[in-house]
């Protein structure tokens, strides 16, 4: 992932982010629309994927659902009713955190 | 462009070569290297086989095998999952220490006789053997089903042993504590492990 520091903290947030929009996503899914807003910006590894999002599943944030597709069982997650309260909170918790940062790096942008 | 089945198991017999034999965590890599495979496929016009070398390059830290004691001596895992389940197994092995530690401490005050003890943990035991009986009905790995067995079945037969022979009570008073203090685990393992095969619709 790039700028891992950075970006680690909002990784939950970004992938709750997407779910909220999508309904649901596969693994794959999700690292290829990442990419594709970012324009290939922002890769999030597999390594970093897949924990984030068995944790979400295992805090009872996710849901899954199976599927056979094209010969192979898929797992589909998609939001919770407790995951759909937590993303509202926690993209309220990253716009406000992004407002404060912007008042600290450019403060005469800041209003 | 879609796989076939034989290059679908080629993709397998790949991921069991690294070690990757629980379903838990195999089928979605599986599918997740599929998908990439067929997208650079379409994407670059190359052929299987240069696509999943492509596909499988993000894979090569977390594929690389190991072993960690904690959770087998004998065999290795993939970084993948020894990631995922290390601290699950460390609370496990811990918790069930301490509690047989503190019980077999404490048993001449605890309310129970030793006839109650003993029928305690034989109970335990025909129920893990039963539970163990309906796991085997159907042939599915999952990293549950052997941490459902890894420590328990080793655990049951010593306290057995100790049983039999009449050996030692001290040790045979830890040993049962351990067959007690390990069976809410157990019961987790398998609801979690029969959850996955009819969630998977698994035979």
């Amino acid at each position: 992932m790039k700028n891992s520091q950075l970006y680690k903290g909002s990784l939950n947030t970004i992938i709750m982010k997407l779910l909220e929009e999508q309904g649901r996503m596969y693994g794959y899914e999700i690292t290829q629309k990442v990419k594709e807003i970012t324009k290939g910006e922002l890769n999030i590894t597999e390594g970093a994927l897949y924990p984030a999002l068995h944790k979400l599943e295992a805090d009872g944030l996710l849901d899954v659902e199976v599927e056979k597709v094209d010969n192979r069982l898929r797992k589909y997650y998609k939001l919770t009713e407790k995951g759909m309260t937590e993303t509202v909170n926690r993209l309220s918790e990253l716009e406000e955190f992004i407002k404060n940062m912007r008042s600290i790096v450019n403060p005469k942008l800041s209003y | 462009m879609q796989l076939t089945n034989t290059q679908l198991d080629l993709i397998d017999r790949f991921l069991e070569q690294h070690q990757l034999d629980f379903l838990d965590f195999k089928l979605e890599v599986k599918d997740h290297l599929a998908t990439a495979t067929e997208e650079l496929m379409k994407e670059k016009e190359i052929s299987f086989e240069d696509a999943f070398l492509l596909a499988v390059e993000p894979w090569k830290n977390e594929l690389q095998v190991k072993k960690y004691w904690l959770i087998s001596k004998e065999r290795l895992f993939p970084i993948f999952v020894i990631q995922r389940i290390k601290n699950k197994v460390a609370f496990h092995y811990v918790s069930v220490i301490l509690i047989a530690l503190i019980g077999t401490l404490m048993i001449h005050y605890l309310p129970f006789e030793n006839k109650v003890f003993k029928y305690g943990v034989g109970f335990c035991g025909m129920v893990y053997f039963l539970l163990r009986r309906i796991m085997n009905n159907k042939k599915v790995k999952t990293s549950y089903r052997f941490q459902f067995d890894y420590f328990y079945l080793s655990v049951i037969l010593v306290f057995a042993y100790f049983f039999v022979f009449q050996l030692s009570f001290a040790y045979a008073n830890f040993i049962g504590f351990l067959v007690l203090a390990n069976f809410p685990f157990t019961i987790y393992y398998f609801v979690k492990h029969q959850q996955f095969v009819e969630k998977y619709n698994l035979k």
